[in-house]
């Protein structure tokens, strides 16, 4: 029984975030159909704060982290493509969101995180953060 | 804890197989202390990464034995860049020390010849018999040699299939490099289903590159294909009238009619419309699952493994697990980024099945990079999942025509990225 994302300051970003939308600023933008950007990037925070809200289970992220360790080396090391070893558990998360949204460039990282459920992006995040720096 | 335990554990495999039987079955290594021996066949991008998946998942609590004839691995994926000019033999062969030092698995080096699945042991070729609980099979491929009539074991030796890499692969770029210009190269491809689909059009590409860099003007590469269409045709078709005009021809069955033989002597193929001649011979021939997926009894009549799609467990017998080039994965290619990928759904799976440990919904995947010219790489790529019995497509992408340059040389690059961490995922 891991709760994986107990990251205090990632939470507190999170509340002030949820604020911001309580407050009305954010749906304003999401409002005007021409924006989609926008659109997006709201979903995006939304879909971010969804998941860091969420306990992480952590044999699910180690069963999932081995589909990453194909290309992303789990010692670090970088050549082409970049680290993601012990990176924050936010930063994950936005992310593999942003991924999945197609807001992200790469194909093969549209692909692996396309079909991910909320509960699989927290469970990654909060595996490949645990690793020590 | 979150509600994603949808997996099936051992205990629930016991009820489903009847709970009755599963008791009275109780295996030896439930009665006894001595932890489950899980015995790999095949040292490859499948085999070894189950070794390393199984024995790092399972802390111990799982005996963990690769058996691999060779002392080193060297590696068809980016055998054709080694091809190209671009690497030395050296960086695509990796040894198994690493591996087997640091996850305490158990190497024995020599050639598994037969597996008697009742008393559940290998038989090695030197007589020993290796027991097992659970028994991974990554053989990777055999060639069956008379799908082109003429050639052989023997003939490889003057035309180079190169597709185990090893000596052959040395073999085919020693031969490459000593062409002159106006010496032509024949490739007779392989049909379906075959290892790394877009190999053979990487591979004329970089002979081309090769012949290109000399400046030979005169030199022309044929492939004879046995299929109407092959991977990633239009990105090849592409980079080929680009960057070699007139210098690779490929023809299908439809223009030449079939394949009928081949004499390496001679170095000619002969097809229905014409003999094609040429100063280098690369024969590809059909391929099957390696011999020892047949002597276990696991191959189907086509010589390949048929498995279930949740657990790369062999439909034939649920005490052994195929993966890689050998099974009958669905939609996947056979590749080393497939085998890798369904080595971790069988380690999970074996896990589960001996350990109580988790399994969750299987998930797969696959890119395969390849290098049309320097700097100019494609990619395609797909997920998959268990569906309508079979690992099937769920999602997937290819590289476009007509992309920027930029774009084309951070695809290599990352392929040189993905080669360095698969490696890394395999050995270390």
């Amino acid at each position: 029984m891991t709760k994986g994302m107990g990251n205090a300051s990632g939470k507190t970003a999170v509340a002030a975030l949820a604020l911001t939308v309580v407050l009305g600023r954010v749906p304003a933008f999401a409002s005007d159909p021409a924006s989609d950007l926008t659109k997006q990037a709201l979903e995006a925070r939304q879909a971010t704060t969804r998941v860091l809200s969420l306990d992480a289970d952590p044999e699910l992220g180690a069963y999932l982290g081995g589909e990453c360790a194909t290309c992303h080396q789990q010692a670090g090391a970088t050549s082409g493509i970049p680290p993601i070893r012990a990176l924050p558990v936010d930063y994950i998360v936005r992310a593999l969101v942003e991924y999945r949204l197609g807001m992200r460039d790469n194909n093969v990282m549209k692909l692996m995180s396309v079909r991910l459920k909320d509960e699989e992006i927290a469970a990654l995040a909060a595996y490949f953060s645990s690793f020590p720096e | 804890m979150s509600a994603l335990r949808t997996g099936i554990s051992r205990r629930q495999f016991g009820l489903v197989m009847g709970a009755g039987a599963a008791t009275l079955a109780m295996p030896a290594y439930l009665r006894a202390q001595t932890p489950p021996r899980v015995v790999i066949i095949g040292g490859g991008a499948g085999g070894a990464t189950a070794a390393k998946y199984l024995a790092k998942g399972a802390k111990g609590a799982l005996d963990v034995t690769l058996i691999e004839d060779s002392d080193t691995f060297t590696t068809c994926f980016f055998s054709n860049i080694y091809l190209g000019g671009y690497r030395d033999f050296q960086s695509i062969t990796h040894s198994y020390d690493g591996l087997v030092s640091a996850y305490g698995i158990k190497k024995v080096t020599g050639m598994a010849k037969a597996v008697d699945r009742a008393a559940k042991t290998v038989t090695m070729a030197d007589g020993s018999a290796v027991p097992y609980d659970r028994l991974v099979l990554a053989p990777g491929i055999d060639l069956v040699y008379g799908s082109v009539p003429g050639y052989s074991a023997e003939a490889a030796e003057i035309a180079p299939h190169a597709w185990k890499a090893g000596a052959q692969t040395e073999l085919l770029k020693a031969r490459l490099d000593a062409l002159a210009d106006g010496e032509n190269i024949v490739m007779v491809a392989p049909p379906n289903p075959y290892r790394c689909p877009p190999g053979p059009y990487e591979r004329a590409s970089m002979m081309a590159h090769v012949l290109k860099s000399k400046g030979f003007t005169k030199s022309k590469i044929v492939i004879i294909d046995p299929k109407e269409k092959f991977s990633k045709q239009g990105l090849f078709e592409e980079g080929w009238a680009k960057y070699y005009p007139g210098m690779i021809e490929w023809y299908g069955p439809d223009v030449h009619g079939g394949i009928k033989s081949v004499n390496v002597k001679d170095g000619k193929v002969e097809t229905d419309l014409d003999t094609f001649a040429g100063a280098l011979l690369n024969i590809i021939p059909a391929q099957q699952a390696g011999a020892i997926a047949a002597a276990a009894g696991v191959a189907d009549d086509k010589g390949w493994c048929p498995i279930d799609a949740a657990s790369m467990r062999s439909t034939m017998d649920e005490a052994i697990y195929v993966i890689g080039d050998a099974s009958i994965a669905g939609d996947m290619p056979k590749s080393g980024f497939s085998a890798n990928s369904q080595a971790k759904v069988a380690a999970m799976n074996i896990r589960a099945d001996l350990l109580d440990a988790k399994a969750f919904p299987a998930k797969y995947s696959n890119t395969c990079w390849s290098l049309i010219e320097t700097d100019d790489g494609v990619k395609v790529g797909a997920q998959y999942e268990p569906k309508d019995g079979k690992i099937t497509s769920v999602e997937s992408f290819i590289s476009k025509t007509e992309e920027d340059a930029a774009l084309r040389k951070a695809t290599y690059e990352e392929s040189v990225g993905w080669y360095d961490g698969i490696i890394a995922d395999m050995f270390s």
